[in-house]
């Protein structure tokens, strides 16, 4: 059973967006699952942080093309959110690729849902409105 | 250094004396190849002198005088030892004369090849007997062929050539002194016929030439040697050899002068020369009886010491395994024989590789050219293994993993073999691996719920964001903050253990430190920063580049003491982050530098560590009472780990604080 759950109130309005949100939630359960089952290898460790370095590459695309089609005031701000959020990954491959998997893992898990969870309810949500505005739902 | 120097010394005095030996013995080649020369000039010219030296005298063959031309430039040209021409010149000249010599000597079985007849034929008959050469002429000049060309040959280490010589030397002095004591030769045996005078003695100069063409061989080198065998011989040879000779002359000359009959002169010499070899005898007895009464003491304390040694080997609570540089065993002590189950009877001899296997750590089977004996005789090596990475030997299907020390036997500067040490570690491997579950039990254990209850608050927060009051607000957080409190102790202890117990080897390598900072400062730390508006100063000094560390030990090392200066720093606050080179003897903080090295110093105006509690503050889980009274987050764990990273890594680290006064922490790599 999954640990967390996409919620209604985390749609931005956008049908495709949150679809790939919910693809990000489903990753990060793969993340709990590792730990409580004790499953904690750098080679898995190093395939989930692919899958959130690619998917969210993916998703984040998504959102700038959108931004850049609008002309999304905010559109500096939040990809700079984006880059400090490849940082990090890169950063955690960087420890994982050192031999320190459970260690990486525990950062990853301390990082990764809040960093998620707040970037969807609040630094996403404020683009709802201009992307409303210019027809996307 | 001195020792050294007069060993060589010696060695070179001695190649010296090598090489005027050589000299001599060219010197004697061109004398007695002069001496056949002249007594052909007197064949010649009949010149008594030099065909017989005196009148009366049997005179030199003119074949025996060409034989010893021959001979003499044989070793001559053997003297040149670095010459293949000049050597197989002498094979040739010794080859001839063995011929000559050999057609001569058939006589005796009655076949008459007049090979000494056919140089001066008519002039042989002026002497009476008419000139022949002797049969013991021929036999010395075929035993001198064969030296010069058995020169190098020896049997059971013995050189031959020095034999065949002596028998030569000996034949010769017999005729020698037969013309001392003024022998007619009358005799009725064809054998003793008179060699001429100067035949004799250059048969005794072609000899000696002969012993000192290899004076580092046989006899000549047990002559020159320093051992007490060249001792007794440099004595005893001279006075053996001159003495009877002395005796013999004086005797005879007492009977010419009709003191005595020639009977009693003989027996007076006997007599005299029995007495002097009984006594030399007698000298010799007592010096070899010394002898072997010091070795008898010898013996005895190198067995008092090897029992010693025996017993220690059998004492020691490590298997214990000797090898010569094949990797034969030649010691098996009793710990291997009790862990192996071997004999040391069955051990010794064997090949090492054959006795047991070894497995590296992942049960991999080693191949010779990997296993640490056989680096060890290769690369002259000492190899070491440990606890954490053992290797593990087996004889049968029994594996047992040991700690290992292969430490190579290095005599005169070559390896002649190892000594492999090694300890029966079980009971630690089984330890480590305890450990290691317990740590690794442990984290997953407590880490579970501490995510579960993470990331169900953060959803809970994100989702009634708005519905919730101030105050249920509150609590919620406080508790999301105590459980993240609960998961930096896991990851702390976690850090910690793994060093602690060595489960994670610690990989220091030149790392440029300066990002590692700045990224703290940047990435990790800003929202902190930002919120508690405190200054930042960074100073870090040109040429500040790479340090030996482990950069991951390092980076815990910065963030725990930035993340300590940002805790206990009162909003608009300072913290100042100096990076700088020092040479040893300066003085940083208020300590002089026992080593150069890279000083990080982080420095804030925060609230101070008072005096009573300066020396707690790198305890284990040891808080202030500061951080407690203000609830400051933190696990106690922090500069412990600090402290632990920094040892480890071969650093030191010290602060320096007054209380309400800010502090300063210094870490010197």
């Amino acid at each position: 059973m999954p640990i967390i759950k996409w919620e209604e109130n985390f749609s931005v309005g956008v049908k495709e967006i949150d679809d790939q949100h919910k693809r990000i939630i489903e990753i990060l359960n793969r993340i709990y699952k590792m730990i409580s089952d004790n499953q904690i290898e750098n080679s898995a460790v190093e395939q989930i942080l692919k899958d959130l370095h690619e998917y969210a590459d993916t998703h984040f695309s998504t959102e700038e093309i959108y931004f850049r089609e609008f002309d999304y005031d905010k559109a500096d701000s939040h990809i700079e959110a984006h880059d400090d959020y490849r940082r990090r990954v890169e950063e955690f491959r960087v420890k994982n690729k050192a031999g320190l998997a459970k260690e990486t893992l525990y950062e990853l898990s301390d990082f990764m849902n809040g960093w998620w969870v707040w970037h969807i309810n609040n630094t996403d949500k404020e683009y709802t409105e201009c992307f409303h505005r210019h027809g996307l739902y | 250094m001195r020792g050294k120097k007069v060993v060589r010394d010696n060695f070179n005095s001695q190649r010296i004396f090598v090489f005027w030996l050589k000299i001599a013995a060219l010197i004697f080649g061109i004398v007695v190849a002069l001496v056949g020369v002249l007594a052909l000039i007197g064949w010649q010219f009949n010149i008594t002198r030099l065909q017989a030296v005196d009148i009366g005298f049997a005179p030199m063959n003119p074949l025996a005088a060409i034989e010893f031309i021959l001979c003499g430039l044989a070793v001559c040209a053997a003297s040149f030892t670095l010459s293949a021409v000049a050597r197989r010149f002498s094979f040739f000249l010794g080859f001839l004369v063995i011929v000559l010599a050999a057609l001569k000597l058939l006589d005796i079985f009655g076949i008459n090849i007049p090979v000494d007849q056919i140089f001066f034929a008519d002039k042989l008959g002026n002497f009476t007997p008419p000139s022949r050469m002797p049969p013991i002429a021929a036999i010395n000049f075929i035993l001198i062929g064969l030296a010069v060309l058995l020169l190098d040959l020896k049997y059971r280490g013995r050189s031959v050539t020095q034999y065949l010589v002596l028998t030569v030397g000996s034949f010769s002095l017999f005729m020698v002194l037969a013309y001392m004591l003024g022998s007619s030769f009358r005799t009725l045996a064809i054998f003793f016929s008179p060699l001429a005078l100067h035949g004799a003695i250059n048969f005794m100069l072609l000899a000696l030439a002969i012993l000192f063409l290899r004076p580092d061989i046989g006899l000549t080198a047990l002559f020159l040697s320093r051992s007490g065998g060249g001792l007794i011989a440099r004595r005893l040879v001279p006075l053996t050899l001159i003495l009877p000779i002395l005796l013999a002359l004086a005797g005879n000359c007492l009977a010419n002068a009709g003191y005595f009959d020639f009977q009693l002169g003989f027996a007076l010499v006997l007599a005299a020369n029995i007495v002097i070899f009984e006594f030399i005898n007698i000298r010799f007895s007592l010096t070899v009886e010394r002898l072997d009464a010091e070795r008898e003491k010898i013996l005895q304390t190198v067995s008092r010491a090897k029992s010693l040694d025996d017993a220690l080997l059998e004492s020691i609570g490590e298997g214990i395994v000797a090898t010569d540089r094949q990797g034969v065993v030649i010691l098996f002590n009793w710990e291997a024989e009790k862990m192996f189950g071997i004999k040391s009877e069955q051990a010794i001899g064997k090949s090492i590789f054959k006795l047991w296997a070894i497995y590296d750590k992942d049960g991999k089977t080693l191949a010779k050219k990997d296993r640490p004996v056989q680096i060890s005789l290769i690369t002259g090596k000492k190899i070491t293994s440990s606890v954490s990475n053992p290797y593990y030997y087996a004889a049968g299907d029994h594996k047992i993993p040991v700690a290992i020390t292969v430490t190579p036997v290095v005599h005169n500067g070559a390896i002649a073999g190892v000594i492999d040490a090694f300890r029966d570690i079980s009971r630690e491997v089984e330890i480590d691996q305890a450990k290691s579950e317990f740590v690794s039990f442990a984290s997953h254990q407590l880490r579970t719920p501490t995510t579960a209850i993470s990331w169900q608050l953060e959803m809970f927060l994100e989702k009634y964001a708005g519905k919730l009051d101030a105050e249920q607000r509150a609590v919620i957080e406080e508790i999301y903050r105590s459980n993240r409190q609960v998961s930096d102790l896991i990851t702390d202890f976690l850090n910690v253990s793994k060093i602690e117990y060595g489960l994670a080897p610690v990989q220091s390598a030149p790392v440029s430190v300066v990002p590692i900072i700045e990224e703290i400062l940047g990435e990790q730390f800003r929202a902190q920063i930002e919120k508690k508006k405190i200054a930042i100063e960074k100073l870090f000094a040109r040429g500040v580049c790479a340090i030996n560390v482990d950069a991951g030990l390092y980076k815990l090392i910065v963030d725990n003491l930035i993340s300590n200066a940002i805790k206990y720093t009162p909003e608009n606050g300072k913290i100042a982050v100096e990076l700088k080179n020092y040479q040893a003897g300066e003085t940083v903080g208020n300590r002089k530098l026992p080593q150069s090295g890279c000083v990080l110093t982080v420095a804030d105006t925060g609230y101070g560590i008072p005096g009573d509690e300066q020396d707690k503050i790198f305890t284990k889980f040891y808080r202030t009472d500061f951080a407690k009274s203000k609830n400051i987050p933190g696990t106690g764990l922090g500069l412990y780990m600090v402290k632990l990273f920094v040892k480890k890594m071969g650093g030191e680290i010290w602060f320096e604080s007054e209380e309400n006064n800010g502090a300063k922490f210094f870490v010197l790599f």
